[in-house]
């Protein structure tokens, strides 16, 4: 039997490209603070996911580094390894520890150092999200692989290459709204239209641009939680699952499997409906809108149809990414499920400011995030829910 | 990333002789190699099987990477999902030095498996890697080239 586990304190860097620090000052600067509000002694266990290291820095084992600089490296590390939801699978790690009695708190830091490259060198990060044994000797990219996916949902659902355009539109929205942004101004479905094709029907907009970022979050057993922070949150569930890695192997490749698995294996008998907000992963409007589908949001091929009539945005009856998601707070390679945990604590938790979703403010509210690690390879789920 | 030269030898099967993976229980073809298939679930059971050579294209893209500070892209290359007579599924580059002007005009056309030069732009030191592209044929390409009024060179 797990024990109840509470997210408990939060802490972000502002998405940016900053030649000055390194991974580690990133871990630093997002940590510090947090091990600064709690008893030294108190933090047993150090989750970190950081899987830009390797690729950008050569560095292996990121979380001995990531440990010794926070001063923690006499407590236990584990270091979590999946892609771009690595983040999410270092969280869902971390409230296992907890849950088990292993350790009462855990310290979970996600870490997103990519600027050392130029942007077409970022973007070849995703190439390692794809299928590097069967999919890349083809000559296939994450960004070609994202087009056939788009191409394919348009023409079976009969829609313009415009109608994905209200996905980037709409976290664009909610991020300007939000206040936590690297984008200037929301843009309009129109404008995004107006994009430089990347990757047709796909533009450079519906991909989610990287950025150095990091994330930290404090996770515990609920009793101590409630000691530690004013607002915590627990978790309410957890779901992961996987998919065929090979796309072109999959039954359906417009469904996302691994989506709809772990998002039914975290809210169990309770199911989407009544959810306060939705966290869904947009480091590629196709596998947002794919995702949405995939677990029973919208009906398949109508997502872009409710996303133009306004499903999504903040006042909408399910706000989807209210802080804008990785397409409007900027996309940190491994840190985006973390980013979205973190969302969640302030929203049902200690409040979030401009981008507060009235409907997470009441008692026992609930919401879901879900993490797709590359084109839906994997999906970490995780159910929380505000204390009644 | 730099091209791996024991893996290309590794997966000499699938990038040359157009292999893939079929379950012997349920006969149904893969690209990978499963332990157990996803279709049927039968365990131990994928043996190497020769791909359906012909297909139709489901799905099509012309995919580069964005410059930065630039409004540009570079690095194009066309991209098809191809439905392989049989049941199976291939994504894979389109073959054809104007496979640029073609792309547009693929989608349903009949293509083959065939095995070309993957990547064009590779450093000197570097094996040429081959693989497998989907390729039109020529009747059919002389039909697309006319209807889009392509002018590219000769395979």
């Amino acid at each position: 039997m797990m024990r109840p586990v509470s997210l408990a304190l939060e802490n972000a860097l502002a998405p940016e490209h900053d030649w000055r620090r390194s991974a580690a000052d990133l871990a630093i600067e997002v940590a510090g603070p947090l091990c600064q509000r709690v008893p030294p002694d108190l933090i047993d266990a150090l989750f970190v996911a950081a899987p830009a290291a390797l690729l950008v820095d050569g560095q292996a084992a990121q979380g001995a580094v990531v440990a010794d600089r926070l001063g923690l490296a006499v407590v236990p590390c584990y270091q979590l390894e999946a892609g771009d939801a690595s983040g999410a699978a270092a969280l869902h790690a971390a409230v296992a520890q907890v849950g088990a009695g292993l350790a009462r708190a855990a310290l979970v830091v996600a870490v997103s150092k990519v600027s050392d490259r130029s942007e077409r060198e970022r973007a070849a990060l995703c190439d390692s999200l794809i299928d590097r044994e069967v999919e890349a000797p083809l000559g296939l990219t994450y960004q070609a692989l994202c087009g056939l996916l788009a191409d394919l949902y348009l023409v079976r659902h009969k829609l313009k290459p415009g109608d994905l355009a209200h996905v980037v539109a709409k976290n664009a929205a909610n991020a300007v709204a939000g206040g936590e942004t690297f984008l200037p101004h929301a843009p309009s479905a129109i404008e995004v239209r107006r994009d430089i094709p990347v990757a047709p029907p796909l533009v450079r907009s519906d991909f989610a641009p990287l950025f150095d970022t990091a994330t930290a979050l404090l996770v515990a057993e609920a009793p101590l939680a409630r000691e530690l922070a004013a607002a915590p949150v627990e978790i309410a569930g957890l779901g992961a699952a996987g998919d065929l890695t090979v796309v072109a192997d999959r039954p359906d490749p417009l469904r996302l499997e691994a989506a709809a698995r772990a998002a039914s294996k975290a809210t169990g008998a309770r199911g989407i409906d009544g959810l306060a907000f939705l966290e869904v992963s947009s480091a590629c409007s196709i596998l947002e809108l794919l995702a949405v589908e995939s677990i029973g949001v919208t009906a398949p091929g109508t997502a872009t149809g409710r996303y133009k009539d306004g499903l999504g945005r903040a006042g909408s009856p399910l706000c989807i990414n209210p802080g804008g998601g990785a397409q409007g707070r900027g996309f940190g390679f491994g840190a985006s499920g973390l980013e979205q945990a973190r969302e969640a604590l302030l929203q049902l938790g200690a409040g979030a400011g401009k981008r507060q979703v009235a409907a997470a403010s009441q008692p026992g509210a609930c919401a879901l995030s879900l993490c797709l690690a590359g084109l839906g390879s994997q999906a970490f789920a995780t159910l929380y829910r505000r204390p009644a | 990333m730099s091209h791996n030269v024991v893996a290309t030898w590794r997966g000499r099967g699938a990038l040359l002789g157009r292999e893939g993976w079929r379950c012997g229980a349920c006969q149904r073809l893969w690209l990978a190699r499963r332990r157990v298939c996803a279709g049927c679930g039968a365990v131990d059971r994928a043996e190497r099987a020769a791909l359906p050579r012909r297909g139709k294209v489901a799905a099509l893209s012309v995919a580069g990477a964005a410059v930065e500070h630039l409004d540009q892209v570079t690095g194009r290359k066309p991209v098809v999902l191809v439905e392989l007579t049989g049941g199976a599924r291939i994504a894979c580059l389109l073959a054809h030095a104007d496979s640029m002007t073609l792309a547009t005009a693929v989608r349903d056309q009949p293509v083959r498996l065939a095995v070309r030069r993957i990547a064009l732009a590779i450093d000197a030191s570097e094996p040429i890697p081959y693989g497998l592209k989907a390729a039109l044929d020529l009747e059919t390409r002389a039909a697309l080239k006319a209807s889009t009024g392509g002018e590219g060179k000769k395979e």
